[in-house]
């Protein structure tokens, strides 16, 4: 398949690897400017409290200190519905009270000493339950009940599915609050100069941050340049503006300074969005011979004190709702209010909690019915023709079966499950988890574009706004455009994320800027394609359907002697040939990041100690556009998701609302000692959407993990885990009540 | 950080005359991945207070080295991690402790740090730790957030006061040797056995060892005696890298045939102290190792009191213990 | 003059986690104990402690430090980190700061041929040594085989603990060329990737290693 493409489909390094490895590549932390302000942030040290007065005076007073800001110097705008920039009732631990501007860090920090805040401490609430309760303290007038309401969703008739069913099953599950702790913490640096503000940030989106800066400030987008050529990582924290860049925004105006602010890693563990822990309980009926006949799901998320998405909860629900077909299912959702961190998108909302549960159901109802839990998923998987039921919508491609019987084979599930080695205290064990879900798509009104410029010498520029999170979305961008317009891809520059020299292809999250951004792309590439051929043909006096660009060459149909690129290029009219794209989606179309996954554990009885030894990651790309930065993100989704499962846990002391862990020491991400040997598959369903077919792949390897370890912990010591992480205290724990 | 004066002293007698000065106000650094980070997380409390004083011993000469004599080995203290890895007496003749030197934290860290720094590392309990838990009995408070609050990694003995567990790797394989400790202070040197090194919260909630404020610690002597038992230190860890014990156990044992003449085991992980377990070892003592596994094990848990959420220490501190029996064996 | 202390059960074994204070006067937040000298302790003659005289401290002072093979002459403060100075006195950027606490690996330096974390050293304590930092390794678009490697292999996804992970591979590599899998891995353990590239940055070391 890949055969008729020059670029596509072949490896290919990233093209900003060589900044990268140098140490060269300038991130938002290591930009300087002269002048430049530190900015701190005040933070509660009570889990909900109201400021009843605040007097920064003395710390205004400190030399050094050019601005100290409360909620009472802010603008109206929020960076989500309920996150004010600085607050004036505490929600959290950490929550934003005041922020200091000064010459050096140190004084900043002094400053912060020297606020006198007065709280009235109120009662907190830290648990979803809980929180629902009447009896409850409110984190806001409406209750903590986000919506109000929970969210129903329905289709068929569940009571009479389970009436059918010879099999039901209900089990509750749970997962924890955990933090993308990305390298780079959030940073950004402003510089306000003529009525002009710059800003040096680490975003996935920076048409997000501009607008949002532009609408705190009051001022036009046009004064307002976001620049992100490299960033250190997101992983869904950064893709909206937050807290910090509207204050350096704020400070760098009133001061006339450049004003830049960096989160302590501890503060960043409290600040930001993570992911909400879930409580999610599954009710499925299924008859004798494994089909599905009713799915029934309730969710609660706590969203932490500021939710990015009111509707949190139903990314939960999305998996129950459209991995398999069931004509009978129903689904409530809850997202909650409590006094912990805010919460937002993390590798996908709501998928991995999702994907735990149903998948670790689904492997209890395989050995309650003496099935092979392939077998099961086989049977029930929701096919082509079954369409997304949740969102109700088509599948634009469906690989699910191609990645399971490709995944298990390649993993040899039929014979490892035969020679599964009981005997010593060392026992192995396999086990498989699937995942289906809408990622990051197409949307009416959503921003997608992009810009091609061919130079005079045939050279091509490529211009996208979405950003190089170290996904190889820059490399990916400058593929896709070579391939479209026929040129070398070496001959392909490509600026990415300059809200000056690029246009808004939306945020880069939700895996989505294959698709969309390479749209974009393609778009532009094909229209300065057809400029250049305007051109060919009168040069070659020829029609343009005889020609075609191969190579960086204009060849004309029958001959083999082509004509190089920079002679058409450098004849354009105006000396310009400027190819624009830009798509206003007709309707909502999603990917499905279809995949399958087999792990292979090994777990020590004697001290609960868990050895992931092999994953096998079969997943559908639709088509790979550089299978060797694709690779890179199945492994590198693969090894976060297993931590989601093994080790990651971000803990709140339940007396006093303060997180305990906010470190690299206690919140524990895998290092290179604890990663497995991850043999990596590559399906390609060709997609009826994307750029050649193409869908996005970065989140997709991170819900299987999780499930698929818990399914082969089980098949070793028999023992079933429903609640993240799986540490080696809990495998303890559970060996001696089975063993009671 | 907060500002602080800097000393390079080139003799312990030095170091000694600052400690003596400036006591709790003073600090050793060695290593610094320790001191540092509580100092830039700014612990502080009632009792406890971040050093004014930072007293650099790199540059004593006779502090670092790894000698051997008739009576055994004697290591400075200010030994990196990484020459007793790489030192091939310690590996011939005493190979525990080059196995827990091996596995504290991670390359970096070994390189530069010490053995004195390890062995008198402070708690790494998260309420010790957190800048808000400002109560925390050990930080000069008066209660220990711990035994209502997140106890998983926290002790399951001798944790009435304070539950804190200690999670020095060198000082469970050192004890396991008869290891004693070299300390220098204003009236000269003192030597003790070096499992008295370490304090309970009844004798001292304030402090972890014996070191008063104005000592510190010269060398660590192995008697040549211990030389004659086999030994194995195990270190259970979340992480393959960077993670302090959930549960270790230094074993030692000396074996006539299969018959156990004699032994050492001592716990990192259970108790705010290294913990020597002589349940364990009588359970062991002239028996035949293979068969005094399954006793040692049920003998090494006897009396303790987990709390809310680390009663799993002790099937850990079982499965620990019976893979180095195992090993020993 | 504080009293010695014991602290030992003396051979008692704890029981149901209480220690058996039989020979100790327990003082609440003081520390100190009743002497019992049933513990032999070997006192010899004093050190030269009390006639010492007492070494000047500094806040600040001027070290000189090689860095990159060029010897700098710095005025630094003492609470200043090597991380601290690198970035911001030097701007040599390319070593980052991710934890500050010698629990992720970003900063990661060679000083006198051994990878250490600059974020826990005190630039003061550089005074007299040789650091050596990623921008060390390339001279314009001559790169140094690991990093040709890294770039070959796709050993790095947003780029951000990279020179930190390539210092750790030559501090590795320069001492031991031919490092077993098991030694790489054991090399770059305190190398956190949080995109965990670390498939392909263990092939590229590896590819290196097997040429070696």
């Amino acid at each position: 398949m890949s055969s008729e493409f020059r670029v596509v489909g072949k490896p290919q390094p990233k093209m900003d690897a060589m900044e990268k490895v140098t140490g060269r590549a300038k991130y938002a932390s290591d930009y300087v400017l002269p002048g430049m302000l530190h900015l701190k942030i005040l933070r509660s040290p009570y889990p909900h409290a109201r400021i009843v007065s605040i007097d920064t005076s003395a710390a205004l007073a400190l030399p050094g200190v050019k601005a100290v800001l409360t909620h009472k110097d802010m603008p109206a705008y929020r960076p989500n519905l309920w996150m004010p920039l600085l607050t004036d009732v505490a929600r959290f631990v950490g929550d934003d009270i005041a922020v200091v501007a000064a010459v050096d860090e140190e004084t900043a920090i002094e400053a912060l000493g020297l606020i006198k805040v007065d709280y009235q401490v109120l009662p907190f609430v830290l648990d979803p339950e809980e929180a629902l309760k009447p009896s409850a303290p409110k984190l806001f007038p409406e209750g903590n009940l986000l919506g109000g309401a929970p969210t129903v969703v329905s289709r068929g008739d569940v009571e009479k599915g389970f009436a059918e069913a010879d099999v039901v099953y209900e089990a509750r599950y749970k997962t924890p609050t955990v933090n993308q702790a990305p390298a780079e913490s959030r940073v950004s640096l402003a510089k306000w100069e003529g009525g002009r503000l710059t800003i040096w940030d680490s975003t996935q989106g920076p048409f997000e941050v501009q607008k949002g800066v532009a609408k705190a400030l009051h001022i036009p987008m046009s004064k307002v340049h976001v620049i992100c050529e490299f960033m250190g990582g997101g992983f869904g924290d950064k893709g909206y503006p937050g807290r910090h860049q509207i204050l350096a925004a704020l400070i760098a105006r009133q001061t006339g300074r450049p004003a830049r602010i960096e989160l302590d890693r501890d503060e960043y563990y409290v600040a930001g969005l993570r992911r909400y822990a879930a409580v999610i309980d599954l009710k499925y009926g299924v008859k004798k011979d494994g089909t599905l006949t009713a799915i029934q799901t309730k969710v609660f998320a706590n969203s932490g004190a500021y939710a990015q998405f009111a509707l949190a909860a139903l990314g939960v629900m999305q998996v129950p709702m459209s991995v398999y077909r069931c004509a009978n299912m129903k689904g409530e959702a809850y997202t909650v209010s409590t006094n912990t961190p805010a919460t937002g998108p993390f590798r996908c909302v709501g998928h991995p909690q999702g994907t735990f549960a149903q998948e670790v159901h689904m492997d209890i109802i395989a050995q309650k019915l003496g099935m092979d839990p392939v077998e099961l998923r086989l049977k029930n998987y929701a096919r082509l023709e079954d369409g997304d039921q949740f969102r109700k919508i088509p599948f634009s491609s469906n690989g699910m079966e191609e990645c399971i019987l490709r995944g298990a084979e390649a993993f040899k599930w039929k014979d490892r499950m035969k020679t599964a080695s009981q005997a010593g205290p060392v026992k192995k064990g396999f086990g498989v988890a699937v995942h289906a879900c809408s990622h990051g798509g197409m949307m009416p009104g959503m921003p997608l574009s992009g810009m091609v410029k061919v130079n005079a010498d045939g050279t091509v520029n490529v211009f996208s706004g979405a950003t190089e999170l170290g996904a190889g979305q820059k490399t990916t961008m400058g593929m896709i455009a070579a391939e479209e317009l026929g040129v070398l891809f070496s001959s392909v520059s490509v600026t990415t994320a300059d809200t000056d020299m690029t246009t808004d292809t939306g945020a880069t999250s939700g895996s989505r800027q294959t698709i969309t951004g390479g749209t974009g792309v393609k778009m532009a590439a094909a229209d300065a394609k057809n400029q250049l051929l305007d051109v060919a043909a009168v040069e070659l006096k020829t029609d343009k359907k005889n020609l075609s660009i191969r190579d960086s060459v204009v060849y004309v149909a029958g001959s083999d002697k082509g004509t190089p690129l920079d002679q058409i290029a450098a004849k354009a009219p105006g000396g310009v040939i400027f190819g624009r794209g830009v798509l206003n989606a007709p309707t909502n179309v999603f990917f499905h990041g279809f995949a399958a996954q087999f792990a292979e554990v090994e777990v020590d009885t004697r001290n609960g100690h868990v050895k992931v030894l092999k994953i096998v990651a079969a997943h559908d790309l639709g088509r790979v556009i550089n299978p060797l930065g694709a690779e890179n993100q199945i492994e590198g989704g693969v090894i976060q998701g297993m931590g989601f499962g093994v080790s990651e846990d971000q803990i709140i002391d339940k007396a006093s609302g303060i997180c305990v862990n906010p470190n690299h020491l206690n919140y524990k991400m895998l290092t290179i000692k604890d990663v497995p040997e991850i043999q990596t598959i590559m399906v390609e369903s060709v997609d009826a959407v994307g750029p050649f077919g193409a869908k996005g792949i970065g989140e997709p390897p991170y819900s299987p993990p999780a499930p698929a370890i818990a399914n082969a912990i089980f098949n070793a010591i028999g023992v079933r885990f429903s609640e993240l992480p799986i540490t080696n205290r809990a495998i303890l724990m559970g060996l001696k009540a089975a063993k009671a | 950080m907060k500002p602080f004066e800097y000393y390079r002293v080139t003799t312990a007698g030095q170091a000694v005359a600052l400690l003596t000065k400036y006591q709790e106000k003073a600090a050793i650094l060695a290593g610094g991945s320790d001191l540092l980070g509580m100092m830039k997380d700014g612990i502080e409390g009632p009792a406890l207070k971040t050093p004014k004083h930072l007293i650099d011993i790199k540059g004593i000469k006779d502090l670092a080295y790894i000698k051997e004599s008739p009576s055994g080995l004697k290591i400075g203290a200010g030994t990196t991690l990484h020459d007793i890895i790489h030192s091939d007496l310690v590996d011939a003749k005493y190979p525990i402790v080059g196995q827990a030197a091996k596995q504290v934290a991670v390359p970096q860290i070994r390189n530069v740090a010490t053995l004195g720094g390890n062995l008198c590392q402070r708690p790494r309990c998260w309420y010790f730790r957190g800048k808000l838990f400002s109560d925390c009995i050990r930080k000069g408070g008066t209660s220990c957030y711990a035994k209502e609050g997140e106890n998983q990694y926290h002790a399951i003995i001798g944790s009435d006061i304070c539950a804190m567990a200690y999670l020095s790797d060198m000082a469970p394989a050192l004890i396991a040797l008869d290891a004693r400790a070299e300390i220098a202070g204003p009236k000269g040197t003192r030597t003790i056995p070096l499992e008295h090194f370490y304090v309970t919260p009844e004798t001292n909630m304030l402090k972890e060892t014996a070191l008063t404020a104005q000592e510190m610690l010269l060398a660590v002597e192995i008697p040549a005696a211990s030389q004659s038992r086999k030994g194995v230190y195990l270190k259970l860890k979340e992480r393959q890298a960077f993670d302090f014990a959930v549960v270790s156990a230094a074993v030692s044992v000396a074996l006539k045939g299969g018959t156990v003449v004699d032994s050492r085991v001592v716990f990192g992980g259970l108790a705010p102290f290294p913990h020597r377990s002589l349940k364990a070892e009588s359970a062991l003592k002239g028996r035949e190792l293979k068969g005094a596994v399954a006793a040692a094990c049920s003998a090494c848990v006897v009396g303790a009191q987990p709390l809310s959420k680390n009663a799993y220490k002790i099937e850990a501190a079982k499965g620990v213990l019976e893979e180095a029996l195992n090993m020993l064996a | 003059m504080e009293e010695e202390q014991d602290m030992s059960p003396d051979g008692e074994e704890r029981e149901s986690g209480k220690l058996r204070v039989s020979r100790r006067s327990f003082l609440k937040g003081m520390g100190v104990s009743t002497a019992a000298a049933a513990i032999a302790q070997t006192v010899v003659p004093p050190l030269e402690a009390e006639t010492v005289p007492l070494v000047k401290g500094v806040r600040e002072a001027t070290i000189i430090t090689e860095i990159n093979g060029k010897k700098y002459r710095l005025a630094v403060k003492s609470h200043w980190t090597l991380l601290d100075v690198l970035r911001r006195e030097l701007g040599l950027t390319g070593t980052k700061k991710t934890c500050d606490r010698s629990s992720c690996g970003a900063c990661t330096v060679i000083m006198d041929g051994k990878a250490i974390y600059a974020c826990s050293l005190l630039a003061i304590e550089a005074d007299q040594h040789k650091i050596t930092t990623i921008e060390a390794l390339s001279d314009g678009e001559n790169l140094h085989p690991i990093q040709a490697a890294f770039i070959r292999e796709d050993a790095l996804q947003c780029g951000f603990c990279t020179p930190a992970m390539i210092m750790s591979t030559k501090a590795l590599l320069d001492s031991n060329p031919r490092a077993s899998l098991i030694e790489i891995k054991e090399a770059l353990s305190g190398n956190v990737c949080r995109c965990a590239a670390y498939p392909k940055i263990t092939k590229a070391v590896l590819s290196l290693a097997q040429k070696a």
